[in-house]
């Protein structure tokens, strides 16, 4: 519940504050968002299995943020930052797929 | 399909504890994951809104260095067509000053030609000469001798005149007769009468000198009872105009071009 009304509370503020997203931070944001969702769905099927817990969900939210932010500097040092970063977003891809398929299966039964 | 069967059996509570999971519930894990939260609803909006107005500055290095590449080749390109459109600028600037020259050119030798050819008055220093001639002696060939010697000493218009004003220009195909009647000398089919007043344009000294020389016009006309004065003018006229005939046969030829 309150995980929820922190999104709300977040997108609205985003979209009340109209942030411009600094130079330093743009080439990692993205990736950065990706591994956060990636994060966020694996935290509602926990949820949904009865197996969440907070500070597994605070870790692997910060720690997904980091190692994807960590591979696309990593990349971009070593001159594969755009095939790195799409490496790093097809991976989040499959498992967030992964996991709304778990999701979907609790809910829907099916 | 062992794990479907599991989740099968799950599902029942799934739901329930979602809705468990909807009851507020404070704790500080809680609070945590909804900032946490709170944090990715924002960067995802400001990423939305970064991604939507995409200006350079989102651009990869690669893109950038295509995209300059571009901008660099369209400014060679525009350059390329600035530098020959001056040119051709420049080009019809002076084409223009050339045509300008060109007549100004063309002008004065008009004018120059039109001296040499008698068709036109012409104005300068000079001489005038005036030869008595009570006697009838001076002779065609004495106002010939005259006036080769005034050409000789660099005279550049020069005209025969003879009683009441008469006068006849000098060109190059003037000839000068002995008047059948005996009355004076018929120059170009005119006929003279003593006194006559030659006029001629050019540096008057010398021209003066030339007629004066031990031998000379002068002297010659001393000689046979006829005299000869000469005037030095700073400014004289010659008034008297030639009527060119146009030519029957020659034409004017094309510059032959240069080998």
């Amino acid at each position: 519940m309150i995980a929820l009304l922190g999104l709300v509370v977040g997108v609205v503020a985003g979209l009340v504050l109209e942030p411009t997203v600094p130079v330093w931070l743009q080439p990692y944001l993205p990736i950065a968002v990706v591994a956060a969702l990636d994060a966020v769905f694996g935290g509602l099927r926990a949820v949904l299995d009865g197996i969440f817990d907070d500070r597994v969900f605070t870790v692997s939210f910060l720690s997904n943020i980091v190692v994807a932010a960590l591979m696309v500097y990593l990349g971009d040092q070593l001159g594969v930052g755009s095939q790195l970063a799409t490496g790093v977003v097809v991976v989040l891809g499959i498992r967030i797929f992964s996991n709304a398929a778990a999701i979907r299966r609790h809910v829907f039964k099916a | 399909m062992v794990d479907e069967q599991t989740h099968g059996a799950a599902s029942g509570t799934g739901r329930r504890r979602l809705r468990a999971a909807m009851r507020p519930g404070l704790s500080r894990g809680h609070l945590l994951a909804g900032l946490l939260c709170a944090v990715l609803g924002f960067a995802l909006v400001a990423q939305v809104r970064q991604t939507q107005n995409a200006t350079i500055g989102a651009l990869r290095q690669g893109e950038l260095v295509a995209l300059l590449q571009n901008v660099t080749d369209q400014s060679a390109r525009l350059d390329a067509q600035a530098r020959q459109l001056e040119q051709q600028l420049t080009e019809l600037q002076s084409g223009s000053d050339r045509a300008v020259v060109a007549e100004q050119v063309a002008r004065e030798r008009l004018d120059v030609y039109a001296v040499l050819a008698g068709t036109r008055a012409a104005s300068g220093p000079g001489i005038q000469l005036d030869i008595t001639d009570p006697g009838r002696v001076v002779s065609a060939a004495t106002v010939l001798d005259t006036v080769q010697e005034l050409r000789g000493a660099g005279a550049e218009a020069i005209q025969v005149g003879g009683q009441n004003g008469a006068a006849v220009r000098v060109v190059v195909d003037t000839a000068f007769l002995d008047d059948p009647a005996g009355r004076g000398v018929e120059v170009d089919g005119r006929v003279l009468i003593p006194p006559y007043r030659v006029v001629a344009i050019g540096d008057a000294a010398s021209l003066h000198r030339a007629l004066a020389i031990p031998g000379g016009i002068l002297e010659t006309l001393q000689t046979r009872q006829a005299s000869g004065r000469v005037i030095e003018q700073q400014s004289i006229m010659v008034s008297a105009q030639h009527d060119p005939k146009a030519s029957r046969y020659a034409r004017a030829a094309e510059p032959a071009a240069t080998p």
